[in-house]
This record gives C-alpha cells, sequence and structure tokens, in this order.
C-alpha cells in the first residue's frame, strides 16, 4: 500500500467512526416521533454522510394502508422522479426479496449506470425496505455497507418504538371510551348505592363493612393504603385483614372481634396498625355498629378504624409525667404539703408524715393551721392567707424562709419553708416545701462555736497569723499582726502586707511568695519587718503552708509571721565570737610554727639580698658582665614570687575574717598544710606523708578553716611525737571517699596517744595536757567541722599514736 | 681580695639560694663548688687547696650539723659557715662549740659571708701552713740521733751544758758538740728557736 492511499485510508476510517457516532445518536432525536418524520432525517443523513446519489425509503404499514415511499437526490435534476417512480423501478427486484436485489440498476433520468445496496428495515425486514445508490463502481465500500446497515438498524429501532407509540394511543383512547360509557352506565344504575359507597371511600378513616358473619365485603382506600393490602386478599379469607394487626394485639383483637360479630353487637377494641409506608405499628380505635333491617335481621357491620397513636401518647407522657411527680414528691427530702384556698391540706407526702407524725390519711383533709403552725402563728397564718387572696399579695411566697413548726407531739421546731401558690382554674392552690433543720441549725450552732473558739484561739494566740487566698491575696491577718505592724487590717489585706517589709527585701519576699503561689511549694523567707514600738526594721520569717483539697489544689494559705531577731543577732554575735576564737586559736598555732615559718620566708629573701649583691658586683665590672647581671636578676624575681606566694598563704590563717563559703579543695589545703609544716617535721625529725584520694569532690566552706582544722591537728600530732626518742617518728595526713558523697580526712601519728582517762574530756573546752595549751584547739576544730555539716572524733592509731578523723558533706561533680 | 689557690664548697637543698650563693662569690672572685645535699659532699673528690664549707643547716638528708661531725670524725678539718632560717641558740652554740666559723641567718649581708669565708680560708689556710711546718720539723727530728734527741729534749727545758753533761754522765764538751749538731739539723738560728720547735713538736723531757 501507498503511503498517500494508507493516509486516505485512516481518514476514510476517521470519518467512517465519526458517522457511526451520529448514526447511533439519531434514535433520542426521534423518540416520540412520527416514522414519517425519522425516515426525513434518516435519509438526509446517510445521503451525507455516503454522498449517495440517491437514497430511497419504503415503509409498510401494519394497518393494511398503502406504503410510504420517499426518495432523495444529491443533484437536483431536471427531472427529479416522483418517489413512486423510483419505488416502481425497484418494485420488481424488491418483491423478489433481498437475495435477489440486484447490484446494479440503470438510472432511467441521468441514463448512467448506478450501483446500489439494498436493505431491510425491522428484523426480518417487516417494516420495509431502504435503497442506497452511487454512481461510484466501487459502492458499497465496507465501510459503507456498516454504516448502511447500522443506520438500517437504528431506524429500525426508532420506526419500532413509533409503531408501538401509535398503537398505545389506539388503545388508550378505546378504554377511555369504554371507561366513560361503563361509568356512565353504573351511574344509571344505582346512583344511591354509588352515593353511599363514596360516603364510605371519602370519608377520612378507615372504613369497612362486614357481611353478617363477620367476612370484609368492603374496606374502603385509606385501609388499603395504609395496610398495603388489596381488596382481593382482604376479601380472601374471613381473618386475612388481621395480618395487618401488631402481633401482641392478635389474639385479644381475634376475641374481642369474634365476639363482638357473633352476639351481634359491634365492637370496640385498641389495636396496633402496620402503616405500611414506613413500617411503624400505631394504635387504632376500631369501633363496629350493626345495621339490621326492618325485621331486625343483621345485614351488615359498618365500622372505623381511627389512629389514635398520637392521642394515646401523649396520653401515655402525661400519665407518666404524673407518676414521675408523685415519685418525686414522695422521695423528696423535703416535705411536700398542698393546701387549698380555704386552708385545708389536699396532699400529705412521706416526709411530712415522718416530719410532722401525722398519716397522710390523718392529714389530708385538716386545716393546715392546726396541724403544723403553733398557736401563736395561727391567727398570722390566717390573715396572711386572706390577704393574698384578696390582693395577690404574698410577703412570705415563693422565697426561702425559716420559721418555727410543730409535731405531733406537740414539739416546737425550726424549718425552712418556701411557699408557691398555683392558680387552679379559678382557685387557689399552695404547695408547700418544708425541711427540718433542726440538725442543721444545731450544727450551725456547733460551727458557730468552733469558728469563734478559733477565731479566740488565731486572735489570742502570741504570734503573728494570716491567711491568704489560693491566687495569694491575704485575706486574713490576726491582731498580733497589726499591732505589730501598726498598719490597719484592710491595709494589709491582698497585697498590702508589702507594706510593713524593708524596701530591700519587697523583691526578694514577693518573687518567692509569687513563685509558692503557682507551685504550692511551702513559703519561706526572712525578711525585716516594721515593729511599730521601736520603729526599726527587725529580722522575722514569714512562712505559709497551702491547704490542698483532694485534687491536690490549692484551697487556702495558712502563714505565721514569727520575729526572729533576738535570735538571729544573737546567733550573729555567737558566730563573731566563734570567729574570734578561730582566729585566737590560728594565731597562737601560727605562733607555734613561728620558726618553721621564719625559714620558710627567709630562704627566698636570701637569695634575693645574695642575687642583688652578684647583680650590682656583675654590673660594677669593667665592662658589666650583663649575662650574670640578668640571670641574677632572674633569680631575684623567681625569689620574690616564692616569698609572696608564702606570704600569701599564710596572711590568710592570720586575718580575722569573717568565714565565706566557697568551694574547696581538700587535697590543695592539705598540701598547703604541710607545706607549713614541712621545717616544723624535720626539726623534730618526724617523718611527714600524705595519702591523697586522687579524685577528691570538692566540699563547700570556708578554706582558711578547714586549713585551720588540719593544721591544728597536725600540730598536735607533732608535738605528741616530738618528744620521743627510739620509736618511729611518723605524721601521716589521708584524704579518702568512702562514700561518693562524703570525703573523710584523717590525721595519724605514732605519739604517745591518748589517755583513756582523757579519752572523753578531749573536746571539752579549756581541757589541755600541754603546759602551755589553753586547751580550746580541739574544741574549735569539732565546731568548725560541725559548722561544715561534718564530724570530728580521736581513734586509737594502730600500732601505736592518735588518730583524729573529720569527715565532710562533699559536692560530687 | 681573693686568694685564687682556695675553693669554697656552697651545700643548700635549695637550687635558688645555693646559684644566688655561688653567683655571689663568683662575682667577687672565689672559686665556688656546689652541692645539693651533705651525701653529694661527702662522696666528692675535693682539690687539695685551702677552702671552706658554706653549710645550710636545714638539709633534708642529713643536717648541716650532722654533717659536721660526720667530717670532724673522718678528720677533715675544713672550716665551716653555717647559714640557717631560723638560728635560735642552742643550735647556734652547739655549731661554734663544734668548730663552726660563723653562723648566718638567711637573710645575711654580703659583707658578713665574706668575711666568715675568709677568715675560714686563712684559718685553713693557717692550719695547712701549720700542719707542713710541723711535718718538717718531725722530717728534721728524725735525723737525730737517740743522744743528740736526749740533748735536745734536755736543752730546751733550758739546762746548762754543765748540768746535762752530768745528767747524761757525760762532758760538758761532748754535750756542746751533739748541741751544735742539734742545732744545725734542726735548723735553729737560736736556743728559742729550738725551744718554740721543740713546742710544736710536743718534745718533752
Amino acid at each position: 500500500m501507498e503511503p498517500g492511499e494508507s493516509a486516505e485510508e485512516i481518514r476514510r476510517l476517521q470519518r467512517c467512526v465519526s458517522d457511526l457516532v451520529s448514526l447511533f445518536a439519531l434514535p433520542a432525536m426521534w423518540s416520540g416521533g412520527e416514522p414519517s418524520q425519522i425516515v426525513h432525517t434518516l435519509l438526509d443523513a446517510l445521503l451525507r454522510m455516503l454522498q449517495l446519489d440517491l437514497v430511497y425509503v419504503r415503509l409498510r404499514d401494519s394497518a393494511g394502508q398503502p406504503p410510504i415511499e420517499m426518495v432523495r437526490f444529491a443533484h437536483a435534476q431536471r427531472q427529479t422522479p416522483e418517489a413512486h417512480e423510483i419505488g416502481e423501478v425497484f418494485k420488481l427486484a424488491l418483491e423478489a426479496g433481498p437475495p435477489q436485489w440486484p447490484r446494479l440498476i440503470r438510472n432511467s433520468a441521468g441514463g448512467r449506470d448506478i450501483s446500489i445496496m439494498s436493505l431491510g428495515l425491522g428484523l426480518h425486514g417487516e417494516l420495509g425496505e431502504i435503497v442506497a445508490g452511487s454512481e461510484r463502481a466501487d459502492f458499497p465500500r465496507q465501510t459503507e455497507r456498516l454504516i448502511l446497515s447500522v443506520a438500517a438498524n437504528q431506524a429500525s429501532i426508532g420506526l419500532q418504538g413509533a409503531r408501538l407509540l401509535s398503537e398505545q394511543k389506539g388503545v388508550a383512547s378505546e378504554l377511555d371510551r369504554r371507561v366513560a360509557q361503563r361509568t356512565r352506565e353504573l351511574a344509571q344504575a344505582n346512583e344511591e348505592l354509588q352515593l353511599q359507597a363514596g360516603v364510605l371511600q371519602h370519608i377520612p378513616v378507615v372504613a369497612w363493612t362486614l357481611a353478617p358473619d363477620g367476612t370484609p365485603d368492603f374496606v374502603n382506600q385509606n385501609w388499603l393504603d395504609y395496610t398495603g393490602q388489596s381488596l382481593d386478599y382482604v376479601r380472601s379469607n374471613p381473618e386475612a385483614w388481621m395480618a395487618a394487626i401488631h402481633p401482641a394485639d392478635r389474639d385479644t383483637v381475634s376475641g374481642s372481634f369474634w365476639g363482638g360479630v357473633r352476639s351481634g353487637r359491634g365492637f370496640t377494641f385498641e389495636a396496633r396498625f402496620r402503616r405500611v409506608y414506613d413500617g411503624a405499628w400505631r394504635w387504632h380505635l376500631n369501633r363496629a355498629v350493626v345495621l339490621r333491617d326492618t325485621a331486625g335481621e343483621i345485614l351488615r357491620f359498618v365500622g372505623t378504624s381511627t389512629d389514635i397513636d398520637d392521642l394515646k401518647q401523649s396520653q401515655d407522657d402525661l400519665q407518666r409525667a404524673d407518676e414521675r411527680t408523685r415519685l418525686i414528691i414522695e422521695t423528696a427530702l423535703d416535705a411536700v404539703v398542698t393546701m387549698n384556698s380555704r386552708g385545708v391540706i389536699t396532699s400529705w407526702n412521706k416526709q411530712a408524715e415522718t416530719i410532722f407524725g401525722w398519716s397522710a390519711r390523718e392529714a389530708i383533709g385538716q386545716h393546715m393551721a392546726d396541724l403544723i403552725i403553733p398557736e401563736q402563728h395561727r391567727a398570722a397564718h390566717e390573715v396572711g392567707l386572706r390577704h393574698f387572696l384578696a390582693t395577690g399579695e404574698g410577703p412570705i411566697l415563693r422565697r426561702r424562709i425559716e420559721i418555727v413548726a410543730v409535731r405531733r407531739s406537740g414539739e416546737e421546731f425550726p424549718v425552712e419553708l418556701e411557699v408557691v401558690p398555683v392558680r387552679l382554674r379559678h382557685d387557689w392552690e399552695f404547695s408547700a416545701f418544708i425541711r427540718d433543720i433542726t440538725e442543721s441549725r444545731i450544727a450551725q450552732e456547733k460551727l458557730r462555736a468552733s469558728e469563734l473558739h478559733l477565731r479566740r484561739m488565731t486572735e489570742t494566740i502570741p504570734e503573728m497569723l494570716w491567711s491568704a487566698t489560693a491566687e495569694g491575696a491575704i485575706d486574713y491577718c490576726n491582731t498580733r499582726v497589726i499591732d505589730y505592724t501598726g498598719l490597719p487590717g484592710e491595709e494589709l489585706m491582698g497585697d498590702g502586707w508589702v507594706g510593713f517589709l524593708h524596701p530591700d527585701d519587697v523583691d526578694r519576699a514577693v518573687g518567692l511568695w509569687r513563685s509558692c503561689v503557682t507551685t504550692g511549694a511551702p513559703y519561706r523567707v526572712e525578711v525585716r519587718a516594721f515593729r511599730l514600738a521601736d520603729r526599726i526594721y527587725r529580722w522575722c520569717v514569714m512562712s505559709a503552708l497551702p491547704l490542698l483539697d483532694q485534687q491536690g489544689r490549692i484551697v487556702k494559705w495558712y502563714g505565721a509571721v514569727a520575729d526572729m531577731h533576738d535570735w538571729k543577732q544573737a546567733q550573729e554575735e555567737l558566730r563573731n565570737a566563734q570567729a574570734e576564737l578561730a582566729h585566737v586559736n590560728r594565731v597562737m598555732t601560727m605562733g607555734e610554727l613561728t620558726a618553721s615559718i621564719a625559714h620558710e620566708v627567709n630562704q627566698p629573701l636570701a637569695a634575693i639580698v645574695a642575687s642583688g649583691d652578684s647583680c650590682t658586683a656583675w654590673l660594677a665590672n669593667e665592662p658589666p658582665n650583663l649575662d650574670k647581671a640578668r640571670a641574677a636578676v632572674r633569680r631575684i624575681t623567681q625569689a620574690a614570687t616564692q616569698a609572696s606566694e608564702i606570704v600569701q598563704r599564710l596572711r590568710a590563717l592570720f586575718r580575722k575574717t569573717t568565714p565565706m563559703t566557697t568551694s574547696v579543695d581538700v587535697n590543695a589545703v592539705i598540701e598547703d598544710t604541710i607545706s607549713l609544716l614541712h621545717h616544723e617535721a624535720q626539726r623534730h625529725n618526724i617523718f611527714l606523708r600524705t595519702e591523697l584520694a586522687p579524685d577528691a569532690p570538692p566540699v563547700s566552706g570556708d578554706r582558711v578553716q578547714l586549713q585551720q582544722v588540719i593544721l591544728n591537728l597536725a600540730m598536735n600530732g607533732i608535738e605528741s611525737i616530738a618528744g620521743l626518742q627510739n620509736e618511729p617518728k611518723r605524721l601521716m595526713i589521708r584524704s579518702m571517699l568512702p562514700n561518693p558523697d562524703e570525703l573523710l580526712v584523717s590525721v595519724e601519728d605514732t605519739g604517745a596517744g591518748i589517755d583513756a582517762e582523757h579519752a572523753d574530756r578531749l573536746f571539752a573546752p579549756f581541757f589541755t595536757t600541754k603546759p602551755h595549751g589553753i586547751g580550746m584547739g580541739l574544741p574549735i576544730c569539732r565546731s568548725i567541722v560541725e559548722a561544715h555539716g561534718g564530724r570530728l572524733w580521736a581513734a586509737r592509731n594502730e600500732p601505736r599514736g592518735a588518730a583524729f578523723h573529720f569527715i565532710l558533706p562533699a559536692r560530687a561533680a | 681580695m681573693s686568694d685564687p689557690k682556695s675553693i669554697v664548697f656552697v651545700v643548700d637543698d635549695d637550687p635558688l639560694l645555693r646559684d644566688s650563693v655561688a653567683d655571689l662569690l663568683g662575682a667577687a672572685g672565689w672559686e665556688v663548688q656546689t652541692f645539693g645535699s651533705a651525701t653529694h659532699f661527702i662522696q666528692s673528690q675535693r682539690p687539695d687547696l685551702p677552702a671552706c664549707l658554706i653549710l645550710d643547716v636545714e638539709l633534708p638528708d642529713l643536717s648541716g650539723l650532722d654533717l659536721q661531725g660526720e667530717l670532724a670524725k673522718s678528720g677533715v678539718e675544713m672550716p665551716i659557715v653555717f647559714l640557717t632560717g631560723r638560728g635560735d641558740i642552742p643550735m647556734t652554740v652547739r655549731a661554734m662549740k663544734a668548730g663552726a666559723v660563723g653562723f648566718l641567718t638567711k637573710p645575711f649581708r654580703k659583707e658578713d659571708l665574706f668575711a666568715a669565708i675568709r677568715e675560714a680560708l686563712q684559718r685553713d689556710g693557717e692550719v695547712r701552713r701549720q700542719r707542713s711546718e710541723s711535718e718538717e720539723l718531725r722530717k728534721r727530728l728524725g735525723t737525730l740521733t737517740p743522744r743528740e734527741k736526749q740533748v735536745l729534749a734536755l736543752v730546751v727545758t733550758g739546762l746548762l751544758n754543765k748540768q746535762i753533761a752530768a745528767e747524761l754522765g757525760t762532758t760538758e764538751l761532748t754535750i756542746k758538740v751533739h748541741r751544735g749538731r742539734v742545732m744545725h739539723k734542726m735548723g735553729a738560728g737560736s736556743l728559742a728557736d729550738l725551744v718554740r720547735m721543740a713546742g710544736k713538736l710536743n718534745i718533752s723531757p
């Protein structure tokens, strides 16, 4: 196949497909149309699609009429033949039936040969024929055959539809005609019956008639619509209609129904019928009356079924509401009593029986006033009642009041009462709700007494007390606070309490208070508070704890203010005295060490002086020896630095300073102390050794004081060893970690040890075994260690001598 | 001011002070040799020169005073100048008794140190000179015959020749000859000379 041909082929196929689509759309256009109209559009479409020269259709008429013929030509010809003329040309061929149809005919008009293709319409060609013709010799091509056959099919469908439609129309008009005629006949025949049936048919309830034996012989349309049953079904069986009844109601219905029929009295019963459109079971009231003839014979039962479901529902609701109200009233905690406008009791619940001691039977019908109102109030009751009835005013109505009531026993007791007037048609009824408050009155009295007691206590107790809301606003201060500060109570409330604080303490105190109020943590702060008596600020401790509810929420804060000024001052003085004493002890210890210290300092001083002199000499040389002079100056600097370091170390021990808490490396303190003791030990030929824990954590404390402890203990050790002649002279200082958060320091000597008789007085002040001691060394050491949160104790050293140990809390890194 | 034929030894455990002292003495023209401990000093080979020892009292191994005793025991008569950081009286007394030339407290004045060194060296020089003089005399004494030694011993007591002769049972003339030989052999210029020499040799009749 050539490329051009192939492209042409593709175009042809595309055209064929779009033509087929158009053909399939035709039936939609034809729907409801006449056959001739269908044929018109079909011919136009085919002529255009297939570029035919002519197309012809003949339709047979089913009703024996002559066939309809139609023709189209592609080009207007001089003498356009009529359709029937074309038909004549084809006639013979067409009569012969499809297999004999010719492939070619001669065009009578143009004298040219025309290739034709003819197809039957309808399944077996019963609708007619269609003939397409073209002057082209290759007509019909394959695609053209396809299109023509599809077109024929589509036309068949369209024509079939049109034919069916016209047949239906014919039937319908025939029916209409017959119905009209029958209606006329019936109307004439029994106008009266029609009327009666019409009434039953059209009344807006379900209606029916029963034969004397109970078989339904008529049910109206409402029944059929309601139940979905057909008339035939209803008539098929005397109980067929009962299929619409709720299974639970069927037995009772059957009983009532047949009872009514058999007795001839008719019946009335309620039953649930199934409504077919929503499947709901709805209550119906069914009533049947009997119709008798003049002779008294039963002619019919005529009845209706009325849907009473909504009515019944509301009745039920009402009944239930009533029941509920009654139950509420019966079980109410309050006595509920009603009284009419004449003051007569109309209802009396269980609680009323309990409270007053009268049973409902005894109370109802009695006068309210006689029964429960104490005699002295009865007159007022009557007056009030009359006043209300006359004016509609009742000062004690519709609100809770406390009055006195009387029991059957004559006992009077407090009640809480609310009276609500209810208008019933033209009369008034009064509902009274009465609560016996004897118990709660007693409880209240007790509460009031205990409150008073507490209040008296908080006011008399010699402490400053206060409370605050959960949000932290002060809501109570006892008089002690007011007396102390001189501020009026109302000025202290809320945030006002900061008014008595020293201005420098306000931020700290308030900041902490806010944080505690948020977190619920206990509040404790040291502040200076203003005391009116001497017009000075005094140190106080303010503290508070929250009261929590079961969910752990803060309900309230309760707090106290304690004046700690004197205590704090005493504490301060004590601290000062201790520091003073420690200093004295230090200076004394240092005095004992003077020789060693002097050596420590003199050593570098000697180097300085010597190097100074040599430097001078080197410079005086001719020429000056500058290298030597420089070396000498370097030595001077080095020695001077050494000296100043020593002095630095010593100065702290001599200085009288207030203790300062810092992070202290105890190993470094031990090494510093050793450097002070080094020469002292040497002087006495004492072997001084240390064993330090390599990873000792820092402790929190005062470096000077801790050094003083180690120095004191070591000096004691040296003293006890110094006098020995032939025994080993050893002093050991150790640090170790018995556990990660404690640091143990031990000073062990091989001296004389501790006499058993001295052991218990070792740490007592002014106890000493030394000729010049004042006996304050060990007590001071112990107080220093204890102030650091540690302990100091003495023990025997093995194999000889004494050991002093102290343990300090360490802060693991 | 300095004697090149002398040496100063410095023993101190503190290198800074040791170097400073050595440098100071060096600047002044002394020959100096330093040691960090007493042990090192004892074990050292020392030149045979007039010498003195500058010694720190507080030494780590053997204290200065102990070293003094050790040296005396082994016959080393080197004059010692002590240096101390904390001179207390008992210590000073002990040192001086044992023959210390000086006892200086740190820090010391250079003049004091120099004076002490000079004195020490001088003393050592004297000791050495005396030691060599008496050795010479002993050598000369060795050349005398037993009779001449007898004569010498009696001469220096101040006896006349006649008295000596009577003592020894010989003639005055014989004694005179012996005496002349003794004077000659001993190198004595006069009787007084001979008496001094005899004193040094601890000669007694």
